[in-house]
């Protein structure tokens, strides 16, 4: 039978808690002889989706929690999974971001969701129990780094 | 976020960058990072080489600056970024627009060779 081990944290609805998320995120994940090149790509996916969640979710002015856990499976697959309770938006139904033509024309939206799209294995989302759910799942075999 | 700027000769100034461009880091540098490549200076060095994380946020302030470079006959170039967030760079297509160099002295000539074109 295939063990796993899952790590959890939570943080509340304030940017200043980006830093702490990014650290739990590196620490965890190089307890397990991942390589950085992993690493950076589930920090950064983390940091774009966290970051949408405290800037739009929410349109009250209330402390909100925000839960992730981390998910290492004995064949080397990580699943990181981001819960919260803002307005429901699943960032993977929104289109591609045009590909730049010049500097002139370049737009910066919707880079974030280019990057929670591409630098995973498989990126999902639903909605359940009023809770927006998102994972990010990749094969962090080092043949693969 | 670290930001700091040198002349490297009459006309090309360096920025150099150190730390996470993250929503955090980026607001520590956004507003620097504008005063020191505004008008009369034109030419420009991004060194990113001690920058560890690049977030989209980080993206946004190096395209609005060089946007506003350009509009005035300017040049932005980016230099030394690591594996990491070359590859982020690359997968944003800003290469396509802020060019990419390894080397300070070829970066140093694509941003004069640009002055003359």
């Amino acid at each position: 039978m295939q063990t796993s081990q899952k790590f959890e944290l939570e943080i509340v609805n304030n940017l200043n808690e980006l830093r702490r998320m990014s650290e739990w995120l590196h620490q965890t994940l190089k307890n397990f002889n991942i390589a950085n090149s992993f690493i950076s790509n589930f920090d950064l996916c983390a940091n774009e989706t966290v970051a949408n969640i405290i800037s739009y979710a929410y349109k009250d002015d209330f402390r909100h929690q925000i839960y992730l856990c981390i998910e290492v499976k004995e064949n080397q697959t990580v699943t990181l999974s981001i819960q919260d309770d803002g307005t429901p938006f699943n960032p993977f139904e929104m289109q591609e971001p045009t590909p730049f033509d010049t500097i002139e024309n370049a737009s910066i939206g919707g880079l974030g969701i280019h990057f929670m799209r591409n630098l995973m294995d498989e990126s999902n989302y639903c909605c359940a129990n009023g809770k927006n759910n998102i994972k990010f799942i990749a094969n962090v075999n080092p043949a693969l780094a | 976020m670290n930001i700091n700027c040198e002349q490297l000769d009459e006309d090309v100034y360096k920025i150099n960058l150190e730390g996470r461009m993250d929503i955090l880091g980026n607001q520590e540098i956004e507003l620097k990072f504008t005063a020191m490549t505004c008008s009369p200076r034109k030419l420009f060095i991004v060194d990113l080489s001690l920058v560890d994380f690049m977030a989209s946020i980080g993206i946004r302030t190096l395209l609005v600056n060089t946007k506003a470079i350009n509009g005035r006959k300017g040049k932005c170039v980016i230099l030394n970024p690591s594996e990491t967030v070359e590859k982020i760079l690359i997968m944003a297509g800003i290469d396509t627009l802020i060019p990419i160099f390894n080397s300070l002295e070829l970066a140093v000539a694509a941003v004069h060779q640009a002055e003359h074109n």
